[in-house]
């Protein structure tokens, strides 16, 4: 017992992970209150805590080797496509650039593809052809508006299982903006045009927002959101895996 | 999608977290990377085992820690203990860092603790789960989580000040002759 019998270890502990009912919890507190050495303990214990986090958990940060994606991913299509191979051919390369790979970019140039899908993310450009509701997207209708357009065999991409729901389309001639909403009501879009034939892989900020450039040599597409590399990192895994599957 | 590509796709998304948990419980980078690709390989031949694809993150962290116990079991290879620099390196996206000496004193405290309490320690201040989900993950009784939390805190907090012991400690005085 660490305090007057009234509190056990297990019980402070508890305490300073929130994992006591509320009358316990106040017990703790006066507790504390009435014994300054239990709260210089607790206050280390609770320093401890912070500690583990501020280091260890930056490390699900770090890019993963590409080839941990592609092996899972082989599971899921044993005969890894073509293009995917290239697309993960161009992950490496960025792997193995390291950091300069991860730094912030100079301004696109003009007709960039992700110029023209961060343009198509503020505003409504000219050329667009459709704007299609969350509710029609249920269908299988705009995929196939989608495939034509990018004239490639793509799917509209699942991010529920990162919080993130399916918001809108806008259908270009040649390309799509998927638009979804985080769980902070954050919005991400998936730009998906035609790829030039070049392979990019690529994540930076432009215009304030987080940006990952995912192309092979069918298809281009840009993602854009207020979020972390973290996270853009994720979400970018199962965009392209999504569209591409 | 078929259950395949869904269990792929979900896989993908855990590995950041998996990778870092490996890291902090190896206390290694390169035998964490060992271990995430034996998991991967694993989890992939096991896929039918898993019931529910929101239990994944366990199920990872499961398999993970028993082929790292199984590594130390064989004695092949030791953790070597996580470069501070090296460390650094991957803070650089975090919010600011604690001082060097401080982290480093802090790694190598949680380094000589034993796996099973570097293990709970990680789930509740990294991975923040709760009690009942702990309990359900290292499937042990919710009372056993709290005494094992309670010892592994106050083993962290031995190790840690006896090395701030072992740092103002003085020289041994030379005999005189």
């Amino acid at each position: 017992m660490s305090n007057q019998n009234l509190i056990s270890d297990e019980d402070l502990h508890a305490y300073i992970d929130g994992a006591l009912t509320e009358e316990r919890a106040l017990l703790v507190r006066e507790a504390l209150a009435a014994d300054p050495t239990l709260a210089e303990r607790a206050a280390l214990f609770q320093a401890d805590k912070a500690m583990f986090k501020a280091v260890y958990a930056p490390l699900a940060q770090r890019p993963l080797p590409a080839e941990w994606i592609a092996r899972a991913q082989r599971r899921a299509e044993p005969q890894t496509h073509w293009r995917q191979a290239g697309a993960i051919a161009a992950v490496l390369l960025v792997v193995a650039l390291g950091p300069l790979a991860w730094r912030y970019y100079a301004p696109a140039p003009a007709g960039d593809v992700v110029q023209i899908a961060l343009d198509a993310r503020e505003g409504t450009p000219a050329g667009i052809r459709h704007t299609v509701t969350n509710n029609d997207l249920k269908t299988d209708r705009y995929s196939a508006a989608i495939r034509q357009a990018v004239a490639s065999n793509v799917h509209i991409p699942d991010l529920s299982r990162m919080g993130y729901r399916l918001q809108g389309l806008h259908l270009y001639d040649r390309a799509a903006e998927i638009l979804y909403r985080g769980p902070q009501n954050q919005v991400f879009t998936l730009y998906v045009g035609r790829s030039d034939g070049s392979a990019r892989f690529d994540q930076f900020e432009r215009r304030g927002l987080r940006v990952c450039i995912w192309q092979d040599d069918q298809i281009s597409t840009v993602m854009a959101g207020n979020i972390s590399a973290a996270v853009m990192q994720r979400l970018a895994t199962l965009s392209y895996t999504g569209l591409t599957s | 999608m078929s259950p395949s590509s869904a269990f792929a796709d979900a896989l993908v998304t855990q590995l950041p977290g998996l990778r870092r948990y490996a890291m902090a419980l190896a206390g290694n980078a390169a035998l964490a990377d060992d271990l995430v690709q034996d998991c991967i390989e694993r989890a992939l031949g096991q896929e039918a085992q898993l019931r529910e694809l929101q239990r994944l993150a366990g199920w990872l962290r499961r398999i993970l820690y028993h082929l790292y116990i199984d590594e130390m079991r064989r004695g092949k290879r030791r953790g070597r203990e996580q470069d501070i620099t090296e460390l650094a390196d991957h803070l650089e996206l975090s919010a600011p860092a604690p001082d060097n000496s401080a982290m480093r004193e802090f790694i190598h405290a949680v380094n000589r603790l034993s796996a099973e309490h570097r293990q709970i320690l990680l789930l509740v201040s990294v991975e923040e789960l709760s009690y009942r989900e702990i309990a359900d993950e290292l499937e042990v009784p919710l009372g056993t989580v709290m005494s094992r939390l309670a010892r592994a805190r106050e083993r962290l907090r031995d190790l840690l000040q006896s090395n701030s012991a072992e740092i103002i400690s003085l020289p041994d005085r030379k005999k005189s002759t």
